[in-house]
């Protein structure tokens, strides 16, 4: 299938707060209980629509474990939005958060849009970090925010598609160069630069159809 | 009743590590401690005699600084050597070099001790180190394919099996589809195990039993038994009684290790540990049967009490995400939390590196599997490369965990002890560590070291990891030991000094096993190497200023790097030969080889774009066809090593 845009995301957090359930949710719309541990890192993909264009999300989904960092880090760069996750039952997921925002920060393009996300939401009995404490966290440093179960879906979907609507802002602003792909953006294949509505991207001739989902 | 009179000035307890040299066979390695003031010259051959086996003439050296500062070996022949060595050449360890084969000329002259004599040519010293310490098995299959008139015994057992081997490749190098290559025996039993044992039930042909599971693997029933024997947790010559002894006596041992964490349940670290591997093992291996049940089924629970009993007895190590993976086929196998332990402590000697945070040894396997497909493929790799994904790192897990999820739970059993029949048998000597030898053995006082919940969701530079790995092991470092400055700083001195910076781990008669020597003193030759890398940055050398004793920082980083690192090999489009090949697991490249040619048609008739090319991979995990990628990697095995003899 074409696409006008492929953005490149990118999931980190702790470990066990959710990721892999995340992206499952998103692109296979279910939940499963007992996930494998994620090793390295996987992926994930899924078509959405903004504006009427088609956009593809190509998401990497990272290991959360220290032992994988190294690299992990090699896929910070090359992304264009990242959703920095936690867990609200488990407060040491949220105070880890300063640490993971710097590691992406020092290893990503300027650009790249963060999207903060509490997980979990259902389970709001065990609730260990409040949503005004996201919110103040996202506020203090520029970060959209969002609360989301990927057992209930709630949110899932617009915390992928807000963060894609933020980058394809960015694109009609100009502030992204899409024609360099360390911004983890590129222009879809057989898509000219007019129908874009971009500015100025190249067109690409004979790349292959592209989507999976 | 002192026996012997040696000076005052010798000390009460000599460790002495020997490397035994025999022709084309790598080096054994044996380590012991004596008591010099009663060891004669003549015990200490008794000793020698009876720790390699020997039937012949041999002639021993030891390795003394001259008085230029120049590392030599001396000729052992007397008492009078024995009480020159002891005097000036044993702190930390008294290195013998005993040469089995003392009148054949050319074989023994360019030994890695040697090497440590030449202040140049760092590089090449390390080569020549792994050549040395690893892989009597691999370069058997070298030895016996080229030189197939040598020690008849041994490689006509070998050579009639990788004769026909070789023979197979040419009848069906064809068929890329073709399975015939495994099995092409049926699973090994029971009446047919009995061969390589002798009346007692000792293991007499090793090499011989590992040849065979390769060719069909293991029967379910016998996996247990043989199992320990592939994951090398038994010294050599014990015979069956012996056996159930040592397991009885380890298992004992893990019993104590076990619950002397569980006493401090609540303590904040054994807490931390506990719930962070518990939250994974509850999605290890749940759909099968075995881990099937309630999240408090006793085989979750058992390998939950085995992960944190590893964590907090190998702090350096501690825990990491996917050892859960590769304990759970073990534990199935063994059906017994202690056993299961036991050979998961086996396998990390050899797997340890791969989970350091500094991703060293996971990144020369990386560029190994780059080289080898290459070398074999280069369209395909070219495609691979168009796409950026030729750092393989796609293949993260496949080598992390070894393959075992790209396979069905059940079929990776099979694949594993496949992969591990490639592998040379390497004993422990004298039995088994079952914790670091930096744990007290009361680990309650050494354990918990921060270093094991900082590693988690600590995301500080791992300069700041090592520093808390080396103040973990400042209270046993008992030798003044050289900084990575002053290892730095001179090339001479590092090499002499590496022997300085082992770790004083041998008490009398202490565990130790032959394979530890590689990444000690490789790892110590590789810190030179380190610190010009990082000397920009500042930080590693700050740490290493502030830890004099670092003995494990430098410890800690991965022994083969500079393989990579030096540019000579970077440059080199040449295959490593097996010792090097995949850092201890040769076969494994094979198989991930196996993998990928085995897609690369369709990948490359779709033109497919990253993503999608990981995800087709990541859609195939668990689905694998074993004998369709053990076949194709047997195959591919065999012709990489009949070209690297030739």
């Amino acid at each position: 299938m074409s696409y006008a845009y492929l953005f490149k995301y990118i999931i980190i957090g702790d470990t066990g707060v959710g990721k892999s359930c995340l992206l499952l949710q998103f692109t296979d719309k279910r939940f499963q209980p007992v996930h494998d541990l994620t090793i390295g890192v996987e992926f994930g993909a899924r078509m959405i629509t903004i504006d009427g264009k088609q956009i593809k999300l190509q998401i990497w989904d990272t290991a959360g474990q220290e032992s994988f960092r190294s690299i992990t880090r090699s896929y910070y760069r090359g992304a264009a939005g990242a959703l920095l996750v936690y867990d609200i039952t488990r407060r040491d997921t949220f105070n880890h958060l300063t640490t993971w925002l710097e590691d992406a920060r020092q290893h990503s393009s300027s650009n790249m849009v963060i999207m903060l996300i509490g997980n979990k939401s259902d389970l709001e009995a065990r609730r260990e970090v409040k949503k005004e404490e996201g919110e103040a966290f996202a506020r203090e440093h520029g970060l959209i925010f969002m609360e989301t179960s990927a057992k209930t879906a709630a949110n899932v979907e617009d915390a992928f598609i807000d963060t894609a609507k933020e980058i394809y802002e960015k694109i009609q602003e100009g502030v992204f160069d899409i024609n360099n792909e360390a911004n983890g953006i590129k222009i879809g294949p057989q898509h000219s630069p007019s129908s874009s509505g971009g500015s100025g991207g190249r067109p690409r001739p004979q790349a292959d159809g592209g989507g999976c989902c | 009743m002192f026996r012997v009179k040696r000076s005052s000035d010798v000390k009460d307890v000599i460790h002495i590590k020997v490397k035994k040299y025999a022709g084309y066979f790598n080096p054994e390695s044996r380590s012991f401690a004596v008591d010099p003031h009663l060891t004669t010259f003549e015990d200490l051959q008794k000793i020698l005699i009876e720790a390699f086996n020997l039937n012949g003439p041999f002639h021993l050296t030891y390795l003394c600084r001259d008085d230029a500062g120049e590392n030599i070996f001396l000729s052992m022949l007397t008492e009078w050597d024995l009480d020159a060595a002891f005097l000036t050449s044993s702190d930390p360890h008294l290195r013998l070099k005993l040469d089995a084969e003392p009148y054949k000329d050319g074989l023994m002259s360019k030994t890695d001790w040697d090497l440590h004599d030449s202040p140049s040519g760092t590089f090449g010293n390390q080569s020549n180190v792994f050549r040395n310490f690893l892989y009597p098995v691999t370069n058997s299959m070298n030895s016996m394919l080229s030189m197939p008139n040598m020690q008849r015994n041994w490689i006509d057992s070998l050579g009639g099996a990788f004769g026909k081997l070789a023979g197979t490749l040419v009848n069906n190098s064809n068929n890329p589809d073709d399975c015939s290559f495994f099995p092409s025996k049926p699973p090994l039993d029971d009446a047919e195990f009995r061969n390589y044992l002798d009346e007692t039930g000792k293991l007499t042909k090793p090499e011989e039993l590992r040849l065979r599971v390769y060719h069909g693997g293991v029967a379910p029933a016998l996996r247990k038994v043989v199992w320990r024997m592939l994951l090398n947790i038994f010294p050599n010559q014990l015979n069956g009684k012996e056996r159930i002894a040592y397991m009885k006596k380890k298992a004992d041992e893990y019993g104590d290790l076990r619950s002397k964490w569980q006493a401090k349940a609540d303590h904040h670290e054994v807490r931390q540990i506990s719930n962070m591997v518990w939250k994974d093992v509850l999605r290890t291996d749940r759909s099968h049967p075995f881990f099937d049940g309630p999240d408090d089924n006793p085989n979750t629970i058992a390998l939950m009490n085995i992960l944190t009993t590893f964590a907090l007895t190998h702090p350096k190590v501690s825990y990491c995400q996917g050892m859960s993976d590769l304990v759970s086929p073990i534990l199935m196998v063994m059906n017994n939390e202690a056993q299961a332990y036991i050979c998961f402590c086996a396998i990390m000697i050899r797997l340890r590196n791969n989970f350091s945070t500094d991703g060293n040894t996971m990144s020369i396997k990386f560029k190994h599997l780059a080289l080898l497909l290459k070398n074999h493929d280069l369209e395909f790799f070219n495609y691979l490369k168009s796409l950026g994904a030729d750092n393989m790192f796609f293949c993260y897990r496949w080598i992390l965990l070894e393959m075992k999820r790209e396979f069905s739970f059940d079929d990776a059993v099979t694949v594993l002890e496949v992969m591990w029949s490639s592998l040379p048998p390497q004993p422990p000597v004298v039995e088994l560590p079952l914790l670091d030898d930096d744990v007290d053995s009361s680990i309650d006082k050494t354990f918990p070291s921060n270093s094991c919940s900082e590693k988690v969701n600590n995301t500080a530079s791992s300069a700041k990891l090592q520093n808390d790995f080396s103040s973990n092991t400042k209270k046993c470092a008992k030798t003044k030991t050289p900084t990575l400055l002053e290892i730095s700083s001179s090339s001479s001195s590092t090499s002499f000094n590496s022997y300085d910076t082992l770790p004083d781990s041998a008490p009398l008669l202490t565990p130790y096993v032959a394979g530890e020597d590689l990444p000690s003193i490789a790892s110590l030759t590789n810190s030179t190497d380190t610190i010009s890398t990082h000397d920009g940055s500042g930080k590693l050398v700050q740490v290493s200023k502030e830890d004099i004793q670092s003995v494990d920082a430098v410890k800690f980083f991965d022994p083969s790097a500079p393989l990579v690192n030096g540019e000579t090999k970077e440059l080199s489009n040449k295959l490593p030969p097996p010792e090097e090949l995949g850092c201890g697991n040769p076969f494994l490249m094979f198989v991930c080889l196996a993998v990928l040619l085995d897609e690369r048609d369709t990948l490359l008739a779709a033109r497919k774009e990253y993503d999608d090319m990981v995800m087709h991979f990541d859609r195939m995990v668990r689905k694998h066809q074993p004998r369709k990628v053990l076949s194709k990697a047997m195959t591919l095995f065999a012709e990489y090593l009949r070209t690297d003899v030739s």
